[in-house]
């Protein structure tokens, strides 16, 4: 490869070239980034390959996924024939599979599609989900406006659970900084005498809330359910983020934002097409961690959407909860099956993270007027048995 | 700097042992006059190309710490209030209001922050903006920014736009807690830095710890390459505490890594409490005896 020693006009077509093959490829490249990139060639001598690829990385690529997928577009572009038809055929990037987050081998796909890790003691551990199982479609059923309604005012009390922090804008407080405006506002009573001062400060604000919603096969009947509580926590703190998870995790907020119930519900059955069979919430967990982990403070609040129903090692999900307890303000876990009185938290995944939950919730709570209110939620402690509960109704004491 | 090369070589006189890749994008942001975002894994030289930067071009560095909650005040100007209150009082029975007016909206009544600093300055050579953890600032902050990065000039109401008599050098790092806006990235370029291979953190521990043998240095970069090599912990270190390990056990005057002194100072490279944890339950063992 040797653009440089070839003449610029016959250059220019191959680099216009490169970038539709970079766009076709997932890399996001706008007009002004391949204007960059242009100027930067031209600062740079072209007969140096490192030198080339490393210009077009620094203009073009805006994250490391991007940083790796137009090395391997590089490689592969500018090695061939620029004219074959192979060059001109997107594939799909061959990013390395990140490291099972338990520190085993990296996941092995089996003939069966079943999924095989080997981990640190040698132990093979056969995955009893398929991440290609077949969906079979998540179409939420609408919810009647009445219990919508109820459902957001259960989100609006459930905020006197969640952090406040300091917002940027400024609110009159009787101490404070000196609000510079107003005094001299106030000045104008007194003849213009700076005689009372007046203060401000930062107005307090809900902080963030994470909700990671179940979307696996056994929570099939309760989906519209738990949909109408993500959408009303995202409505009452426009700083909720929402992850779905079921055999991976993935973000779903751009699904919620500023979208009304109906279109927002539309995306969401859309998004979640693709979503697999089986639940892994431990490893979901843990990968939520890896990723999102630092975004996490002690002023956010977690929200879990799930039955608690893991088909995966529930040592993880408890290692995971243990830690979010620790890196965040609270935990709230919300059931759809704790509706029932003979409801028992028998599956092992429940087991598991109720000793790191703060708040532990069925869905029908955030119908209920009264559900939330500290003296019901603490009538409802289940004392004789505080191993299993564990600290699920700290909050209410 | 007129070549990579040249970049290459002015850092490594500064002591910062820079890659082609850091080499390109330092030669690049000062060629294209555009701000360059850093992005990557905590201790691993963000924010000391933009120190080595200013300190290879001989020019000030002017850094902005990024935090929750940063606003106009406190990046780009103040009116000085209480300098306004006390001239307005000192002045209004001589002075015409008007000119009175104007007087206290001009630029001596005005606190200057980082971002505005950075345009105005006086030194006869570019400064050096650094703008740390823009990650931990609101995403309102990022659209503050706009303006400023593109343009390269404030708008204040009461006096007009400021642009920069030079451009400075712009230095924006992140440590991706989240994704930061495409308007942002799109007027950036780009650089991810990420734990160096062996070889580099050797000659990184060289360099940066006068005295440090080959064969201690080869050790204490294979060892803090193992730790971070643990998938299930929650912080890897960086090169800032192999540096900072290496310094301590200089410090003790140790001249080979053995189990005790590692144990005794594991503090300095694994710094969670789990993670701690994990290496006193056997894990030090097994990455002391591998190979």
């Amino acid at each position: 490869m040797s653009p440089g020693s070839e003449p610029r006009i016959s250059f220019l077509p191959r680099l216009a070239g490169f970038f539709d093959f970079l766009r076709r490829r997932g890399v996001a490249l706008g007009t002004g980034a391949a204007l960059d990139c242009g100027n930067a060639l031209r600062t740079i001598s072209l007969l140096d390959r490192d030198t080339f690829l490393a210009a077009c990385t620094v203009t073009l690529a805006k994250s490391p996924d991007e940083v790796a997928r137009l090395a391997e577009a590089f490689a592969f572009y500018w090695h061939a024939d620029p004219d074959s038809e192979v060059s001109k055929t997107p594939r799909a990037p061959s990013i390395p599979p990140s490291p099972p987050p338990d520190g085993g081998a990296p996941l092995r796909e089996d003939p069966r599609g079943m999924r095989v890790t080997v981990d640190l003691a040698g132990v093979i551990r056969i995955g009893v989900y398929s991440p290609d199982a077949p969906s079979a479609g998540h179409r939420l059923l609408p919810v009647p406006s009445n219990r919508v309604v109820a459902v957001r005012a259960g989100a609006r009390r459930l905020r006197r659970f969640t952090a406040t922090r300091a917002g940027r804008r400024d609110t009159s407080a009787r101490h404070g900084k000196i609000d510079f405006a107003r005094t001299a506002r106030h000045s104008l009573r007194e003849g213009g005498e700076w005689i009372e001062f007046r203060f401000r400060k930062p107005k307090m604000q809900r902080a963030e809330l994470f909700v990671l919603w179940d979307v696996s096969g056994s929570m099939r009947d309760h989906e519209a359910d738990l949909f109408t509580i993500a959408h009303a926590l995202h409505r009452g703190n426009r700083r909720t983020r929402i992850f779905a998870f079921g055999t991976h995790l993935g973000e779903i907020t751009q699904d919620f934002r500023g979208q009304p119930y109906a279109t927002s519900a539309k995306a969401v059955s859309q998004d979640l097409e693709s979503a697999g069979g089986g639940t892994r919430i431990g490893i979901c967990m843990e990968d939520f961690l890896r990723r999102y982990g630092r975004q996490l403070n002690r002023k956010s609040t977690l929200v879990v959407l799930s039955d608690g129903w893991d088909l995966d090692d529930s040592a993880g999900l408890g290692h995971a909860m243990e830690r979010l307890h620790r890196l965040c303000h609270r935990v709230v876990w919300v059931n759809p099956h704790a509706d029932d009185p003979r409801f028992e938290p028998t599956t092992a995944g429940m087991r598991a993270a109720l000793p790191w939950v703060d708040l532990f919730l069925s869905s029908g709570d955030f119908e209920s007027r009264t559900a939330l209110a500290p003296e019901r939620l603490a009538s409802r402690h289940p004392a004789g048995r505080p191993l299993l509960w564990g600290k699920a109704f700290i909050a209410t004491t | 700097m007129e070549t990579v090369e040249a970049v290459l070589e002015r850092f490594a006189g500064e002591k910062y042992i820079a890659d082609r890749s850091i080499g390109m994008a330092v030669y690049l942001a000062l060629r294209m006059e555009k701000p360059l975002l850093v992005e990557g894994e905590p201790g691993c030289g963000k924010t000391e190309i933009a120190r080595t930067l200013a300190s290879a071009l001989n020019t000030d560095l002017i850094r902005l710490q990024c935090y929750e909650g940063l606003d106009a005040d406190a990046t780009l100007y103040e009116w000085n209030h209480p300098k306004q209150l006390l001239t307005i009082r000192i002045e209004e029975a001589r002075k015409d209001p008007k000119a009175l007016e104007r007087q206290i909206f001009s630029e001596e009544f005005l606190l200057k922050r980082p971002l505005l600093q950075a345009l105005t300055h006086e030194g006869p050579r570019s400064p050096v903006l650094l703008i740390d953890e823009i990650d931990r600032a609101d995403e309102e902050f990022e659209g503050l920014l706009l303006e400023f990065l593109s343009e390269f000039q404030i708008t204040i109401p009461e006096i007009g736009t400021i642009r920069g008599k030079r451009i400075p050098h712009v230095v924006i790092t992140s440590n991706r807690t989240r994704e930061l806006s495409d308007a942002l990235k799109r007027r950036c370029l780009y650089l991810y830095i990420g734990y160096p291979n062996r070889e580099k953190e050797i000659a990184i521990l060289r360099r940066k710890i006068p005295g440090l043998g080959e064969q201690f240095a080869e050790e204490i970069a294979g060892f803090v390459q193992k730790v971070r090599a643990q998938d299930d912990f929650v912080k890897r270190p960086g090169i800032s505490e192999a540096l900072e390990w290496a310094s301590a056990l200089m410090v003790l005057g140790t001249t080979k890594l053995d189990r005790d002194i590692v144990e005794q100072t594991l503090g300095l490279v694994v710094k969670d409490a789990q993670d701690l944890q994990a290496m006193q339950s056997g894990r030090l063992e097994a990455l002391l005896g591998s190979p």
